[in-house]
């Protein structure tokens, strides 16, 4: 892809989602290239998660739905259901 | 359960009567609090022999209902100087519950330099001195009491921490391997029990008759009902039983509402190396278990067993909120350290949330640096757990070590130290922080739901607009699930799914022949909260108790450079209804 089709984000995925790479755990965020206008349903698509396991998705920390369109450079962290908050 | 047991400290006498009237229908954290605020003098001091101890198990509690074996209990708050009702998992609920008994209150205060155990079996009730105990911390005293009372027998037990009235002791109770791993941490109830010179109950229901149950046919398919619901959402049947409560580490940091190094910040860099998938993956890999039940017919099993590095045990795997308090909030990136501090706390018998708080203040005063895990156990172990000047400071909490540290940064509402979410980026929680009667309680409306989890709905957590009626509700249904004796957990599916919501009053009214329905759930939860903000009030706390620190007014917080803004008027009408 050319520079100027194409974005580049930082990703990281979490809990359960992290088999769609073929790991058990994410230290690091990944570098991920998309076409200018991807939305984070396009990413959940190339990392072949399927859409319906993602069920928080963070851009820099503040929380977006599936049609929010990337940009180059953005942060992305993605969850399945996740709950707890008791000691 | 139809009876309460009243043990006078006092002159060791102890009596049975029926549940009164006036206390038909409640449980749990109902009945506690209904006790409490009927018969403690609300301004009393909480370590007098004015003050009582109100041990309670749930409605729903030593039945086969899924996940009911939560544990209230009560008093006037050491801490907080208000009411307050602390609960906990383990097995000692669903013994209480067997022996017919729905509520444990002790009064008075045993001559001074006495020390007694209370054990209740089948047939009897008896106070006996416990002057072996003397000083002993958790782990200890169930290794002695097993020696006579065995490892079926549940125990209530406080550490050394509560036998020396520390504003932050815990109650603790044994779990299903018989180890004093679950806490009512919060408030300082150990140091109620210790105050009254208890230092151990023993529940034995050996022999005792089944929990009477109106009809069987109706509990049992509600009963299944319920566990299928809980089965069936992500969060209470996969999220929680692989990860355990950490899960929440990477979540709450992303959102950037992860309190960092005495919530300086909201983002914690090393925040992955004290994960739940950390967590899992180091408890496997030493062959620890991740997936276990705390209690009896547990279903959700988010409790889990943690091995030192040489796979021996050294304590339950630690909770979101240990994990957060004393690792990331004191700048510790290892979860090892935080294993070994948690160890301590059950054992000595000390709330894992305000000691981790405390240590954070203490770390802000400069006495020794963020991230200084040997540091921060040589506290706990040397100071705490041998009770110095310096360790009596840190064990009355984050208030006082801050007062006494001059620190301005000090976490705390109505003097209990903030849990593991900075309201000022999830700002629901904030409001439950401020407005709770418990004072900062991240249990008593968990609005990290609809405000992070996507769970129940959805809620801005940077904008004030939504947060006052979120925590409202959140606030209203918890007072009602505390007085069940479920888990909080099942809020999760009760949230998500009608069946879960249905089966939790058909339970009810299977097993006492009610007709209650949904409106009869808030009514409870709003009666409940009713009755402790009346406590409070006649313990002198006015609105202006019910807001936070200022400096999360002014404080700008990244990564969102938030603060937190839901006007004081707002506060004012959460309790409006």
């Amino acid at each position: 892809m050319s520079k100027e089709v194409s974005i580049k984000i930082y990703v990281k995925l979490y809990a359960t989602l992290t088999k769609y790479i073929g790991r058990s755990i994410m230290h690091e965020p990944m570098e991920v290239e998309l076409v200018k206008g991807a939305t984070l349903t396009a990413l959940y698509h190339r990392l072949g998660i399927p859409g319906d396991e993602v069920k928080t998705a963070f851009v820099n920390s503040k929380m977006q739905s599936d049609d929010y369109v990337l940009c180059d450079g953005d942060h992305v962290g993605v969850f399945p259901p996740v709950g707890g908050g008791c000691s | 359960m139809n009876k309460i047991v009243r043990v006078d400290m006092s002159s060791q006498k102890i009596s049975e009567l029926p549940i009164p009237a006036q206390y038909s229908g409640l449980a749990g954290r109902g009945l506690t609090s209904a006790i409490v605020n009927d018969e403690v003098p609300p301004l009393c001091h909480a370590l007098s022999a004015q003050n009582k101890l109100v041990i309670a198990p749930g409605l729903l509690s030593g039945t086969i209902a899924p996940c009911s074996g939560r544990l209230s209990v009560g008093a006037k708050s050491p801490l907080t100087g208000g009411i307050k009702e602390s609960n906990a998992g383990g097995t000692a609920s669903q013994k209480l519950a067997k022996l017919g008994i729905a509520a444990l209150v002790v009064e008075g205060q045993a001559p001074r330099g006495t020390l007694w155990k209370l054990v209740i079996t089948r047939n009897k009730l008896e106070l006996l001195p416990a002057k072996d105990l003397t000083g002993a911390n958790n782990y200890k005293v169930i290794e002695k009491l097993t020696k006579t009372y065995g490892e079926k027998a549940s125990y209530i037990t406080i550490g050394s921490a509560g036998e020396r009235l520390m504003s932050a002791a815990s109650v603790a109770v044994t779990d299903l391997e018989n180890r004093p791993t679950r806490h009512a941490g919060r408030g300082g109830l150990g140091a109620v029990m210790g105050s009254k010179g208890l230092k151990a109950i023993v529940l034995d229901d050996n022999g005792a008759p089944p929990i009477t149950i109106k009809d069987q046919g109706a509990f049992k398919a509600a009963a299944k009902k319920f566990a299928m619901a809980l089965k069936e959402h992500a969060v209470t049947g996969k999220g929680l039983p692989t990860y355990g409560t950490n899960i929440l580490t990477n979540i709450i940091n992303e959102a950037g509402g992860f309190p960092t190094r005495n919530f300086s910040t909201g983002q914690f860099e090393d925040a992955d190396k004290v994960s739940g998938e950390m967590q899992r993956e180091t408890i496997l890999k030493r062959g620890g278990v991740a997936t276990h039940p705390c209690s009896h017919g547990c279903v959700i099993q988010c409790s889990r067993v943690y091995m030192d590095k040489n796979k021996k045990y050294l304590t339950k795997g630690p909770e979101y909120e240990t994990v957060w308090a004393n690792g990331p909030n004191c700048g510790i990136n290892d979860l090892d350290v935080i294993a070994k501090l948690d160890r301590l706390y059950d054992d000595i018998g000390l709330d894992t949330i305000e000691m981790g708080a405390t240590l954070a203040v203490l770390m802000e005063a400069g006495y020794i640096q963020f991230g200084d895990g040997a540091g921060a156990i040589g506290l706990i172990k040397e100071e705490v757990g041998k009770a110095t000047p310096l360790g009596r400071v840190l064990g009355s909490g984050a208030a006082v070590t801050g007062q006494a540290f001059g620190v301005c940064r000090v976490p705390v509402v109505k003097r209990q130290a903030l849990p593991a979410y900075d309201p000022r980026s999830i700002k629901g929680i904030g409001v439950t922080f401020a407005t709770s009667p418990m004072g900062a309680d991240h249990t008593a409306g968990y609005s990290i739901t609809a405000n992070v989890l996507n769970v129940g709905g959805r809620v801005d957590p940077l904008k004030p607009e939504g947060q006052v009626e979120l925590s409202r509700n959140l606030q209203i249904a918890t007072a009602a699930i505390d007085s069940t004796g479920l888990c909080l957990f099942v809020a999760f599916a009760v949230l998500d799914i009608p069946a879960a919501f249905e089966a939790v009053y058909e339970m009810i009214n299977a097993q006492y022949g009610l007709v209650l329905g949904p409106d009869d759930v808030a009514a409870l939860g709003k009666s409940v909260l009713k009755c402790e903000r009346e406590f409070n009030k006649k313990a002198g706390f006015t609105a202006e108790d019910d807001r936070l620190p200022m400096f999360f007014e002014t404080e700008k917080l990244p990564p969102h450079n938030a603060v937190f803004d839901v006007s004081h008027e707002a506060l004012d009408s959460v309790h409006n209804y």
